[in-house]
């Protein structure tokens, strides 16, 4: 579209903008169809120069009082009129559905895999997507098939980020005519908090106080060096390996039996809410790398210890979601 | 920064395509134009398989001043019909040699477009139309093709091409037949916009051309209502030439009174002409002219005159009488009629002079003087040689004797002009060709024909052709061209009785009738033939109001129906098998054993086995294959044509 319209759209008061297509999937199966009533067409600036340009072969074959130059501008304008109908019947009844959310952490892109179905036997041709912040590559769909295309968001903030309004839009067969449609998805992806990067991981679980103060030294073992990365604690580089420049190294521990860790809010020595949330995160994902059993105990919410997967779901989206209105 | 919109294959369809939109330009553009624009799309090809740079700015200029300063030097001019062709074709080359994006890809589309429209203002003629279109769906597909962002085969754009140009066609003709049109131009048309028309000229100087322009060009076609005049009445009235200054004779308007009542003999000839455009104002009709016409207006000198000049095909119906009495001439007419020029052709003047003392009345005076033309050695020819002396007619009569129509026309006039008969020229067409497909007459420029006409007491204006009294052949049967012999003498056309001769003649006649049926109903679609059209449809449209609405509504109507067409869902088409059963329920049903919807296949043919035992067997093996290839694992061919025969087999 171009921007000067999307400009004039949103200058509208909101009774008056476009309405899309309603698109709330509660689950990856269910679809969007695209209504006859809902999509717009409209010339595209090339339109509107052919148009201008038929205008003149009119003026000129009326001058000229002739008849045949007559013919080929009326059939090129009625070819025009047609194509209108061709480019409406590009988009019509098509389905779209949220084939995939990508989840993502706060400052990454969250990735929405939408899926283009042309329930018919009409193939599409030249289909392009396009949400707020991304453009997807103009893709074909063939008859009775599906089409994957992506668009990313980028995700500020943590919590679920909606896809909101995208726009799909063709200009088959001439470029002449633009049709759209707007689907309002409110499926959403869930922003995990930024995990912090300062945060080392405490190696006894505490009901209070500062984990890392109350360590004993003997309950783990030297495990061996890998090299540094952000986030590990200051006492536990290789101070000698340094000395030695053979660059910053980290030592590892490993237990001999894996005891549960517990992340607790309270033991975060952070201030505010979000940078709080963004250390429980990089606590959740270093145990997690550990393969060591841990749990979250969030004000009102606690989730038993355990490891995988499913278990760092089960905490992240906790974190996403806390003291977030659902 | 060069950017290729185009890979290699899409660039060659791209240039074929090119070529054909602008091919038939080539025989009229400057020979230089069309080699540099051969050779620029030679070049564009190779640089797009070879990636070769293209020209950066200073060259590009370059070319533009030389192309302008070409065509200016050319031309003398860029505007005008031939002038702005050359350059629109120009600009054409250029962009393609400046194709980097796809801004430059949609204006070259976009010229080319626009040279489909300028093929017609050189002609319109069916092979034209036709070769015209078939490009348009070439560029449309093309349009199409080069549209498409993923690779698509062009068979598929061209065939999308055909389904929008034959979706369009029912608009298209609405549009065509409702569509207001405007008699006559809207801004003043360049000064060759109508270079080509041929027809009579204006004025004839006999003995100025040495040869006879023998031009096949179609001058107008002629419908009889009733009966057809025999050929030596076949006169076409053009231009009445009463002016002379002893060598060049020329149209005088006599602001005069009326033309006298004419006393009409015989009975009505009615007839319908289709007149190609010449760009003057004449309009031939029948000698002579009866009654009014809405085309114009009938002069004193019973010529038809349009109010404009005619610029397109213009069809009139008018009533005529061969035999007729124009009854007394006004002084003013008759000192018009008896004018010659002092002191030119003293020796005709004498004749003339002569011839009247000899004779006792005007009758006695032509017949001697067409006597006179018949028995000297007067030769008719399309090649005479050029008069030029400052007497030509002197020179005519006197010396030379070879001449065609304008020669014996002017001489006789002024041989009676001398003798006190009042005389003019008369100059229009003679003759024409029968078109037996459509029953109509032919009338082309080499029937053009010149002839006097004297005024009698007793008779008004009587037609005299002095060429008939030395050619009568060329009244009676018109010149075949080919047959002119070695030294310009004319050998007139015998029919010819050869078999070739016939199909050659049928063949003929048949293209013709096809282009007299487009000239008049494609072609010649005005105004008048928009409101009489409307008229024959029970529309009797006044005002530009209602033909806006009768357009908006008709188009509307055809719109909505082909957006139905359009959107509408249709069922996924039949496999062949399913299509075979239906066939052979189809031929049941004819017998009354209907195929209920609930039956499976097979319950079916118990049923038909059971109430008709003679069936039974082509009806199991019917089914049994049907069901074979439906829901069987495996399909061959061959059961499908086996299941084929055996329903067109299949007699119930």
């Amino acid at each position: 579209m171009n921007i000067s319209l999307r400009r004039l759209i949103a200058a509208l008061p909101p009774a008056l903008r476009p309405r899309g297509v309603r698109y709330h999937p509660a689950s990856t199966h269910q679809s969007a169809t695209l209504l006859g009533k809902r999509i717009f067409v409209l010339p595209t600036k090339q339109g509107l120069v052919f148009i201008a340009l038929l205008l003149v072969m009119l003026l000129g074959a009326t001058n000229y009082s002739n008849n045949m130059a007559f013919a080929l501008t009326f059939m090129l304008g009625s070819m025009l009129l047609v194509s209108i109908l061709h480019t409406y019947r590009n988009l019509v009844g098509l389905q779209v559905r949220l084939a995939q959310l990508e989840e993502c952490f706060a400052g990454g892109e969250a990735g929405f895999v939408m899926a283009l179905i042309s329930p018919d036997s009409r193939p599409r041709y030249d289909i392009e997507l396009r949400s707020a912040a991304s453009t997807t590559a103009m893709v074909n769909v063939a008859q009775r098939d599906q089409t994957h295309a992506r668009l990313a968001l980028p995700a500020t903030r943590r919590g679920p980020l909606p896809l909101g309004r995208i726009t799909l839009t063709t200009r088959y067969p001439f470029g002449l005519f633009r049709a759209w449609s707007y689907v309002d998805v409110e499926g959403a992806v869930l922003v995990y908090p930024r995990p912090s990067i300062t945060a080392a991981l405490p190696f006894i679980a505490t009901a209070a106080g500062d984990g890392l103060a109350t360590m004993e030294p003997g309950s783990d073992d030297f495990h061996g060096l890998r090299s540094y990365q952000a986030g590990d604690s200051m006492r536990h580089i290789d101070w000698k390996a340094y000395a030695r420049e053979r660059g910053l190294l980290t030592k590892q521990f490993q237990r001999h039996q894996s005891p549960e860790l517990w992340f607790d809010w309270e033991a975060t020595t952070n201030t505010s809410m979000e940078d709080r949330l963004s250390h429980l995160c990089r606590w959740v994902l270093d145990a997690e790398s550990r393969q060591q059993r841990y749990g979250l105990r969030l004000p009102a919410i606690e989730i038993a210890p355990d490891v995988g997967s499913a278990q760092q779901q089960r905490c992240l989206r906790q974190l996403a979601l806390f003291g977030i209105e659902r | 920064m060069n950017i290729t919109v185009l890979d290699h294959r899409a660039m060659s369809l791209l240039l074929t395509v090119l070529l054909l939109v602008l091919a038939p330009h080539f025989v009229q553009l400057p020979w230089w134009e069309s080699v540099a624009i051969v050779a620029v799309g030679v070049w564009r090809w190779q640089a797009s398989r070879n990636g070769w740079r293209l020209p950066g700015r200073v060259i590009k200029i370059l070319m533009i001043a030389v192309v302008l300063v070409m065509i200016l030097a050319q031309f003398g001019s860029i505007v005008g019909r031939d002038a702005g062709i050359a350059l629109l074709v120009a600009m054409l080359a250029l962009k393609l040699v400046e194709l980097r994006q796809r801004r430059d890809l949609l204006v070259l589309l976009y010229i080319a477009y626009f040279v489909l429209a300028t093929h017609f203002l050189y002609s319109q003629t069916l092979p034209i139309a036709i070769y015209v279109f078939g490009v348009c769906w070439l560029l449309v597909g093309l349009h199409i093709h080069l549209t498409h962002h993923q690779t698509h085969p062009v068979q598929l754009s061209l065939r999308t091409s055909a389904l929008l140009l034959g979706q369009a066609l029912p608009l298209m003709l609405a549009l065509f037949v409702l569509f207001p049109r405007l008699p006559g131009p809207i801004w003043s048309l360049p000064k060759d916009a109508h270079t080509g028309m041929t027809g009579l000229n204006d004025s004839m100087s006999p003995g100025n051309i040495s040869s006879l322009s023998q031009s096949n060009a179609v001058a107008f076609r002629a419908t009889f209502a009733a009966d057809v005049p025999p050929a030596n009445q076949r006169y076409w009235r053009g231009p009445v030439l009463t002016g002379t200054d002893g060598r060049r004779w020329f149209p005088i308007s006599i602001a005069d009174s009326e033309s006298a009542d004419v006393q009409w003999r015989g009975s009505v000839v009615t007839y319908t002409v289709t007149l190609e455009p010449h760009n003057r104002t004449w309009l031939f009709v029948l000698d002579l002219p009866a009654g009014t016409s809405e085309y114009g207006h009938i002069s004193n000198e019973y010529q038809l005159l349009a109010t404009n000049k005619v610029r397109q095909r213009l069809r009139y119906q008018m009533d005529s009488f061969t035999d007729y009495n124009t009854g007394a001439i006004t002084p003013v007419l008759r000192n018009a009629a008896l004018y010659l020029p002092d002191q030119v052709n003293p020796k005709t003047v004498a004749l003339g002079q002569s011839l009247r003392r000899s004779n006792s009345n005007a009758t006695a005076i032509i017949q001697q003087t067409l006597a006179l033309y018949r028995q000297q050695p007067f030769t008719y020819t399309l090649q005479p040689p050029l008069l030029r002396s400052s007497n030509p007619t002197d020179e005519f009569l006197f010396e030379s004797r070879r001449g065609f129509c304008e020669h014996f026309a002017s001489s006789f006039v002024m041989i009676m002009r001398a003798a006190g008969i009042p005389a003019r020229v008369v100059t229009g067409y003679q003759g024409g060709e029968l078109n037996s497909v459509g029953n109509y007459f032919v009338i082309r420029q080499r029937n053009a024909h010149a002839w006097a006409e004297v005024w009698l007491e007793d008779s008004g204006w009587v037609r005299i052709d002095p060429t008939a009294a030395v050619a009568p052949e060329r009244i009676e049967r018109g010149i075949d061209l080919g047959a002119s012999s070695e030294n310009g003498a004319v050998l007139f056309a015998l029919p010819t009785d050869g078999r070739m001769v016939d199909l050659w003649q049928q063949l003929r006649q048949n293209l013709d009738a096809i282009d007299n049926g487009w000239n008049q109903w494609i072609l010649g679609y005005g105004p008048e033939q928009q409101a009489e059209f409307l008229r024959n449809l029970g529309l009797d449209i006044k005002s530009w109001r209602q033909l806006a609405w009768a357009l908006a509504i008709v188009v509307g109507g055809i719109f909505i129906a082909v957006t139905l067409f359009v959107l509408v869902k249709r069922p996924p088409p039949l496999d062949p098998a399913q299509q075979e059963y239906q066939r052979f329920c189809r031929k049941l049903a004819r017998c009354n054993i209907v195929h209920e919807s609930h039956e499976s296949a097979n319950a079916f043919a118990q049923r038909i086995a059971a109430a008709r035992p003679d069936l039974a067997t082509s009806v199991m093996l019917i089914t049994q294959l049907y069901s074979q290839l439906r829901y069987g694992p495996t399909q061959s061919t061959h059961q499908l044509l086996q299941l084929k025969r055996l329903v067109a087999q299949f007699r119930p």
